[in-house]
């Protein structure tokens, strides 16, 4: 099941982020980790996936460097900036924040 | 119907690379209908194909990749506005497709030549256009900075006066005029002087060359204020009877230029007459002092 665009929008940089921050990747390799890291929850097509990964590379955020895959063939590795890192760290606490605030008023199936 | 031929030559592109039919139409489309510049559209291309070809080698169906793909017209519209966040590197284009994109620019210069010459009422018109409006913009940047942007070689910039006599018109004053008015107002300025601008013939012997010239009086270096880079520069005590102290101070760059930069200049000139706004100027060795300015 995957989740709604709207919500998917807030989420989609930091998980890409996250996965990018353990390792670099390419698209492809990062389309099947999202969808089997999240049980398909958070998986996105390439019609999302790449403009993410271009938005992030725009603001420093990644960094993309072509080179050869253990395929044999030419691709594009993205990995995580200091500043990245940095972003992520501060988007992290706010996730946690909001995720503690959702699970007091019982939206993650725990009522006060 | 510049798109069609781009997503034409995409999706050509694509299939070259052995994508099936619908995977290059699709990976196409959505880069020619983001209009991305010719450098990102084909790096952006070639990074679906890859995603594509990794698809198809995990044993993904035509139908899976398409499906998992998601929506063109959202892929359209997010690459277009993730590509135009402004990046301070740029690694999205790799460094081997940068050179062979040359052909590309060629092949859009050809096509914007044979665009012009079908038209050549119409370039001619534009070409002139664009001529006479860099030409005008360029005298206009000159006179402007010659006039407002450059600042004056004068010391104290914002104590200077620049006076005229204003009797029908605007008129210089005679040197009768200014000595009185000088004598009239010690209380007021520190210094006053005169400046003539003329045309003489510097050289030396039968070589001689036009300069342009100011013929100024003693006070004139006192209120500019810059120091000499040789030699000294005029003073009052040159400036006793008329035409007694014929001493010249060279513009620095005009030492340079006449004198490449020789210090042996000083003390080498011989001053000539002057008439009218001309005059004739003989540079040999000589008695008479010459000094030279910044």
């Amino acid at each position: 099941m995957r989740v709604e665009r709207e919500l998917l929008r807030g989420a989609g940089p930091i998980t890409v982020l996250r996965l990018l921050s353990q390792r670099e990747m390419y698209g492809y390799e990062l389309v099947q980790a999202l969808a089997r890291r999240t049980d398909g929850v958070l998986a996105m097509g390439q019609s999302t996936l790449y403009p993410l990964l271009y938005g992030l590379e725009a603001k420093g955020l990644l960094r993309g460097t072509w080179r050869i895959a253990d395929s044999g063939r030419r691709r594009k590795y993205y990995g995580v900036t200091p500043k990245g890192t940095l972003y992520l760290k501060s988007r992290q606490v706010q996730w946690r924040r909001l995720v503690a605030a959702m699970g007091q008023l019982g939206l993650l199936g725990r009522a006060r | 119907m510049r798109t069609d031929l781009d997503q034409l030559e995409l999706e050509h592109r694509a299939l070259r690379r052995g994508l099936p039919v619908a995977l290059a139409a699709i990976a196409a489309q959505v880069v020619a209908e983001a209009r991305l510049d010719p450098l990102r559209r084909d790096a952006v291309l070639e990074e679906l194909i890859a995603h594509f070809e990794d698809g198809l080698a995990a044993g993904c169906s035509i139908a899976e990749l398409l499906a998992e793909f998601g929506d063109p017209a959202d892929a359209t519209a997010l690459l277009a506005a993730a590509t135009r966040i402004p990046r301070s590197s740029d690694s999205t284009i790799p460094p081997t497709r940068r050179l062979s994109m040359l052909p590309h620019i060629v092949r859009e210069a050809r096509f914007a030549v044979r665009r012009l010459t079908k038209s050549p009422g119409f370039t001619a018109t534009a070409m002139l256009t664009l001529a006479l409006g860099i030409g005008a913009m360029t005298s206009m940047f000159s006179l402007i900075n010659a006039i407002v942007l450059r600042p004056w070689p004068i010391a104290a910039v914002d104590d200077v006066y620049d006076l005229f006599e204003k009797a029908g018109g605007t008129q210089p004053l005679t040197n009768p005029d200014l000595g009185d008015f000088e004598r009239g107002t010690k209380d007021v300025f520190v210094a006053v002087a005169g400046i003539r601008y003329a045309r003489a013939q510097a050289g030396e012997g039968a070589s001689t060359a036009p300069v342009a010239v100011e013929l100024v009086t003693g006070s004139y270096f006192e209120i500019v204020g810059l120091p000499p880079s040789f030699g000294r520069l005029l003073g009052p005590g040159d400036d006793v009877a008329p035409g007694g102290h014929p001493v010249v101070v060279l513009g620095y760059r005009y030492w340079e230029r006449s004198f490449a930069s020789d210090p042996g200049v000083i003390g080498f000139a011989r001053f000539g007459s002057t008439a009218g706004r001309t005059g004739s100027w003989a540079w040999r060795p000589g008695s008479i002092k010459a000094t030279c300015g910044s």
